[in-house]
């Protein structure tokens, strides 16, 4: 969890560590001085009450603070600790605060929200969401999506409830010592949604709501499933849909009208080659965690290869395949000796209309030196990344066939490529994997996203699952430590050693 | 092995190919008009062949061109279309054959040498070579006789 939800009694002169994110408070005079680890770029919101009652809300002190260049970030809020009650020898709190520990927050003490208001919530999210569900994810995804989302709301009320909570348990019995209770603050980064409204703090912000009360208002709906604009979809939803949630628009979704999920079929039939095995999987795409593109081969029969493609599309505006970072291939120049072996290990591009397969010649590949593999990992992913951004285009309406070339036959050109690179970057990825332990790290950066190559369907199928969670984890902002560990798994899997490559990769 | 190489070249607002016969690696340089062409520091990765419906060779589509989208060859011409519109797709359509009659043989050929004169012009030389150890013997194209570029060896 990004989320930084920290709840904190004063204790007199306390200076303590939380188990999860150390946190140090302390006192200066009058002041109260928050001091917590960041990275150089974050922004964070921080709030604070002064007592755990309905009398004193959360009141947000700052909206944007940001973090400090170095590792650690300090707020100072003045003149709120009342100096008269300082008087008694500087011991704290009995026992000393507890750490925060998820394992123990559903006993901790709470007012907040019973484990059966999480599920009532839970179904009033799968009703209000199912609209927008239907237009944005195929129908897998979406029983994952809502099963996401009911675990990432009781996350979030598990964290408010752990934090005030301990912080009410610390504060009764701190009190009953030498210790005074100057109020409780909260910092939260800035995009996260920690009040568990499905809103982000920053999108609350913008609505002048408050970002760690679900129910600003007060009348009994949380801030996500208000319809503050009266039009058909409830504010949650419009933030994952794209629209404003303050504007009414009898069709809110011009950005997703063009988008949905695409899905086509075609099929080679092609000579049947005894010593050529033909390389069968998905080609998985995401990008910022709002694409997810998937090109599956299967071979129905012998001689009969069938690539299976499909396209999500949940945000159209601007570019969304910038960002990856990919090598720029046309920069690189090669010698006429390395285009000449690496052309003969190549051979010839798929042709479906020719019934022509591109086949590698593994063994003339793994004699290829290591700077022209690498100039063609290079060559073919970015080739790659071009013909699904052209895919992706063309299929969401941004883009229409050039003049004089059906839609099919654009496509078929598409395809053709993608098979052809798809068939050399594998053949490319494994000559570096059995001779110099690489591997995967020229799919990771090019697409500021991941692409895998399996040769099994149950295993693209696996990956499909696995990428599918993490793709959701990155829309939502939350939990994606554990897809993409499982993600970096599967990528092991198929790659020894090359685990740890994704999983930093996934997390930097 | 490579015989040579088609060298595509602007002449006024038409691209067109002269036939370099080279065994070896391709030229340092070439000229043309009277103007030095020198290696542009980069290459075109990927092309394919455009054939005509007997399968006579009627041009090429370059992938990941993008860099010659400002060149006055790409710019000045007009039987070159950018088909993916970001120079993904470059077409350079050397027969007259309607584009809707031509078929892209999506053969994935390698490396495209460039050659730039410095003032925003460039030169192509396509290995003939279809990588199934070939050349072209089947051209529906006529070659470029006079004012063609030729190879220069030492500046």
């Amino acid at each position: 969890m990004k989320t930084k939800l920290i709840a904190l009694v004063l204790s007199v002169l306390a200076t303590f560590h939380a188990a999860a994110v150390p946190v140090k408070i302390n006192i200066q005079g009058s002041n109260i001085v928050v001091r917590w680890p960041s990275q150089n770029s974050q922004q964070f919101i921080i709030g604070y009450r002064a007592a755990l009652d309905a009398a004193h809300p959360w009141t947000i002190l700052r909206t944007n603070y940001p973090a400090s260049t170095s590792n650690e970030t300090v707020f100072i809020m003045t003149n709120v600790v009342p100096l008269q009650n300082f008087g008694g020898g500087g011991g704290g709190g009995a026992g000393g605060p507890p750490g925060f520990n998820a394992a123990s927050s559903s006993s901790s003490g709470s007012t907040i929200t019973s484990s059966a208001s999480i599920a009532e919530r839970a179904a009033i999210a799968e009703e209000r969401r199912a609209q927008a569900l239907k237009i944005i994810m195929p129908p897998p995804v979406q029983a994952t999506k809502r099963q996401d989302f009911r675990v990432r709301t009781a996350t979030a009320e598990s964290a408010v409830a752990l934090a005030e909570g301990q912080a009410s348990a610390q504060s009764a019995s701190e009190l009953a010592g030498n210790v005074v209770s100057s109020g409780f603050f909260m910092v939260s980064e800035y995009y996260e949604d920690v009040d568990g409204d499905t809103l982000p703090s920053a999108t609350e912000l913008a609505m002048n709501l408050n970002p760690f009360i679900k129910d600003t208002n007060g009348n009994g709906i949380d801030d996500g499933y208000e319809n503050f604009d009266g039009d058909p979809f409830d504010n949650g939803t419009e933030i994952i849909i794209g629209s404003d949630p303050l504007l009414s628009d009898a069709n809110p979704l011009p950005p997703l009208t063009v988008g949905g999920v695409y899905s086509g079929q075609y099929d080679i039939t092609f000579p049947i080659d005894a010593n050529y095995t033909n390389i069968l999987g998905p080609m998985l795409f995401c990008n910022n965690g709002v694409t997810a593109d998937s090109l599956v081969t299967t071979q129905p029969s012998a001689g009969h290869l069938r690539l299976n493609w499909h396209s999500v599309f949940v945000q159209s505006e601007g570019n969304f395949f910038t960002g990856g970072g990919g090598a720029n291939a046309s920069g690189d120049s090669i010698t006429l000796a390395e285009r000449n072996a690496l052309a003969d290990a190549f051979g010839q591009g798929t042709d479906m209309d020719l019934g022509r397969l591109s086949k590698p010649n593994q063994l003339k590949v793994s004699q290829l030196s290591e700077n022209a593999l690498d100039y063609y990992q290079r060559v073919a992913s970015e080739q790659l990344r071009r013909e699904f951004q052209l895919i992706q285009e063309l299929n969401t309406g941004l883009r229409q066939p050039p003049p004089g070339m059906t839609a099919e036959r654009f496509m078929k050109i598409r395809l053709n490529q993608i098979h052809t690179q798809f068939t050399r970057l594998q053949s490319v990825n494994t000559s570096l994997f059995k001779r110099f332990g690489r591997a995967l790290n020229r799919f990771l950066p090019f697409l500021g996203g991941i692409l895998i190559i399996a040769n099994a369907d149950a295993i693209a199928q696996e990956f499909l699952s696995s990428m599918q969670d993490y793709a959701r984890d990155i829309f939502f902002g939350d939990d994606e430590t554990g897809d993409a560990a499982i993600l970096a798994g599967r990528c092991n899997d198929l790659a020894a050693g090359s685990g740890n490559l994704v999983l930093s990769y996934l997390l930097r | 092995m490579i015989l040579g190489y088609f060298v595509l070249f602007r002449d006024g607002n038409i691209v067109k190919a002269a036939y370099l016969k080279r065994s070896g690696t391709w030229p340092r340089a070439v000229e043309h008009s009277g103007r030095l062409y020198r290696e542009a520091g980069f290459q075109i990765p990927l092309y394919n062949h455009l054939l005509t419906p007997q399968r006579a060779l009627a041009g090429f589509s370059f992938n990941q061109a993008d860099a010659l989208l400002p060149s006055r060859l790409v710019r000045n011409s007009e039987n070159i279309i950018d088909m993916g519109g970001d120079g993904n797709d470059l077409w350079f359509v050397l027969a007259n054959e309607a584009v809707e009659t031509l078929h892209n043989d999506t053969c994935q050929a390698l490396t495209v040498v460039v050659y730039a004169d410095g003032h925003g012009d460039h030169i192509l030389a396509v290995p003939d070579f279809n990588d199934w150890g070939q050349h072209w013997d089947a051209v529906g194209f006529t070659f470029a006789k006079e004012n063609a570029p030729f190879a220069v060896e030492s500046d």
